[in-house]
């Protein structure tokens, strides 16, 4: 009789066990929730690779000014350009064009970094931006009007 | 005991049962809430970060450039006037406005900026006296971030994004926005220039592009030379013509003799390329005013007139050419030294030095070289006499002018009728020869003689050791500091 009680505890404590199972798991999913509700909320991963673009774009559109607003046109040369940025995570390519003259210059990054900007959206393509400057261009000594278009590429970290 | 047992098994199971119904219920409460927040609050749940407000930052760099872009104007009956679009504006208010239509400003700035904003743009140049220059401005709300309201693009398309940028000069407030960079943002530049409607540069026809020189090389005030950021020359002049002329070609003319000479009896005349002589090129609006001015005063008809007298300072008519030269947009307090020419100078040998004579006295600290033996000598300091400190380029008898001589065939007789010099004068503050020179093949008198009728002049060798002294007017092998040794303006 004692024996077949002992039996019958050992199933009761068996059960008891498996019950613990679905218990833990659902106390687990409702923690889970919390944690990644509240991790939702504090942590977020930001993407400053566009803010990083354009102050990238900013630096080289300044390169070359010989004064603010004024860029040198005999300055412009894609070394210097490499210089100014001193960044290996970005290549640049500007293009300066007064009247019907037209320069350019590119860093080395951008030549091969560029034909990925097609995957811009994709998550390790490197960011691609453009942008144009109205700018007055000291052309050998007088002062005209011309553009400056300014394409940044940025390799995501 | 056994029943007790059974009970207590189903009160374990009972409670097992509603700890999983109750951990069922909190669950789908939580997620519930959960779905709830995505769908109405998606912001509490997850940081969208707006990079693109991070960049709303204000690049004036495009709104400064267009002001230091040169203006060409024709006005009726008057050559070419060029001068940057700051100045321009700067000037607009006080005289331009009756000669130039505000259409033709408007023509000027769009035909810089079409070419790189096609017409995504406006502009708005304020005058202090409430009045303004506009195009395509429209005022935004005031409630939001102006920077963010949206303005229609030519062609139809969704509206863009401008970019403000504001620019608050002395005598104007500039405001410029454009939105073709709002489309970059999202297109390639060939569809936000056909968006915008870009003129390329060869459509334009450059050749027929009446700005900034595009069709001829400048022969005046060029943007960079005049704006507030320029470089500072060491030696800058503006010469003005006043009195009658026959043409500004002839003021040019004579203005180049004038400066021709002031430079070659400076070290710097080796290094004559490197020194900058620019004709201004703004003889519409100052001539007759000039000349109005100069008749004012007691004899337009000779520029023998002391720096003192031009140095724009005291006297009422200086006073008006001062302003007048505000106006245009010179700056005369820049200049070291503004001067007045008259037609027929240059034939003058008294007038063609009277520029490098009177610039001496300003920047080198010569003084006159006056007769001054019977004084005490200490007013006109140029004479050596006890208890006074001689100019440092007085007479000197070793330099062959001797004020104490009075005899007619002493060769270093210098003053009075022993010197040929009528009136027969003799003391502090009168005319002398000055010292001997010997220059270029040619026995001549010191530049700075009192002589009012001196020929031949030249820096004799003592003004001469002097100058070469003198850092600022020497050739420097540098590559750039000669180029900021001296510029020469001419105003017309």
């Amino acid at each position: 009789m004692l024996n077949k009680n002992l039996l019958n505890d050992k199933k009761g404590d068996v059960a008891e066990g498996m019950l613990w199972i679905p218990r833990l798991l659902f106390l687990l999913l409702p923690l889970a929730l919390a944690v990644s509700f509240f991790i939702a909320i504090l942590v977020s991963a930001i993407d400053v690779t566009p803010i990083e673009a354009a102050i990238f774009s900013q630096r080289a559109g300044t390169c070359f000014y010989e004064d603010v607003g004024v860029i040198d046109f005999a300055k412009i040369d894609s070394k210097e350009l490499e210089k100014c940025l001193s960044s290996d995570a970005v290549g640049a390519k500007l293009n300066l064009t007064v009247l019907d003259a037209s320069i350019v210059a590119k860093t080395d990054e951008f030549d091969y970094l560029e034909p990925l900007c097609v995957f811009n959206e994709e998550k390790n393509a490197p960011y691609c931006s453009k942008s144009r400057k109205y700018v007055a261009v000291n052309l050998e000594g007088t002062v005209h009007p011309g553009t400056l278009d300014i394409e940044i590429l940025v390799k995501k970290r | 005991m056994k029943s007790n047992m059974k009970s207590e098994k189903r009160g374990i199971m009972g409670s097992a049962f509603a700890t999983m119904l109750a951990i069922f219920f909190l669950a789908g409460i939580i997620f519930a809430f959960l779905v709830v927040t995505h769908i109405f609050f998606p912001f509490f749940l997850k940081k969208e970060f707006e990079t693109k407000s991070a960049l709303s930052f204000e690049d004036s760099s495009p709104a400064e450039s267009l002001l230091k872009t040169s203006l060409k104007l024709e006005v009726d009956h008057s050559p070419k006037t060029v001068m940057t679009f700051a100045e321009f504006f700067s000037i607009y208010k006080a005289k331009v406005e009756a000669d130039v239509p505000e259409e033709l400003i408007k023509d000027r700035v769009n035909e810089a900026l079409e070419r790189t904003y096609g017409e995504c743009y406006a502009f708005k140049v304020e005058f202090p006296d409430g009045s303004e220059i506009n195009y395509n401005w429209v005022e935004q709300p005031q409630s939001g971030n102006p920077s963010r309201q949206s303005i229609l693009t030519p062609t139809g398309s969704p509206p863009l994004t401008p970019r403000v940028s504001v620019i608050q000069h002395p005598k104007f407030k500039f405001s410029f926005k454009e939105s073709y960079n709002s489309c970059l943002e999202e297109k390639s530049f060939e569809e936000c220039n056909t968006m915008c409607n870009v003129k390329s540069f060869s459509d334009t026809g450059s050749n027929s592009q009446t700005l900034s020189g595009a069709s001829e090389p400048l022969q005046g005030r060029e943007g960079s030379t005049l704006s507030p950021a320029e470089k500072k020359y060491k030696i800058e002049l503006l010469l003005v013509p006043a009195g009658e002329w026959e043409s500004q070609d002839a003021a040019n003319k004579e203005g180049k003799k004038i400066v021709d000479f002031f430079i070659d009896n400076l070290p710097l005349k080796d290094c004559r390329s490197k020194v900058y002589s620019k004709i201004g090129n703004v003889n519409v609006f100052t001539k007759n005013d000039f000349s109005t001015a100069f008749q004012g005063n007691d004899d337009p008809s000779s520029s023998l007139f002391a720096f003192e007298e031009y140095n724009l300072g005291e006297l009422e008519w200086a006073g008006f050419v001062r302003k007048k030269l505000d106006a245009l947009g010179y700056e005369p307090d820049k200049f070291n030294l503004i001067f007045p020419i008259f037609q027929g100078d240059s034939e003058s040998p008294t007038s063609l030095d009277t520029l490098l004579h009177e610039f001496s006295h300003s920047s080198f600290g010569f003084g006159d070289q006056y007769c001054s033996y019977l004084s005490p000598g200490c007013n006109s300091l140029l004479f050596e006499s006890d208890g006074c400190d001689p100019s440092v380029n007085m007479l000197k008898k070793e330099l062959g002018c001797n004020p104490a001589s009075t005899n007619p065939n002493d060769p270093n007789v210098c003053c009075g009728i022993s010197a040929g010099i009528s009136p027969d004068l003799i003391g502090d503050g009168v005319c002398c020869l000055g010292n001997k020179v010997e220059d270029k093949g040619k026995t001549g008198r010191s530049i700075m003689s009192a002589n009012i009728n001196r020929e031949n002049t030249f820096f004799d060798p003592n003004e001469k050791k002097i100058l070469s002294s003198i850092n600022y007017l020497k050739c420097s092998t540098d590559d750039i500091a000669p180029e900021k040794s001296a510029i020469v303006l001419i105003a017309g």
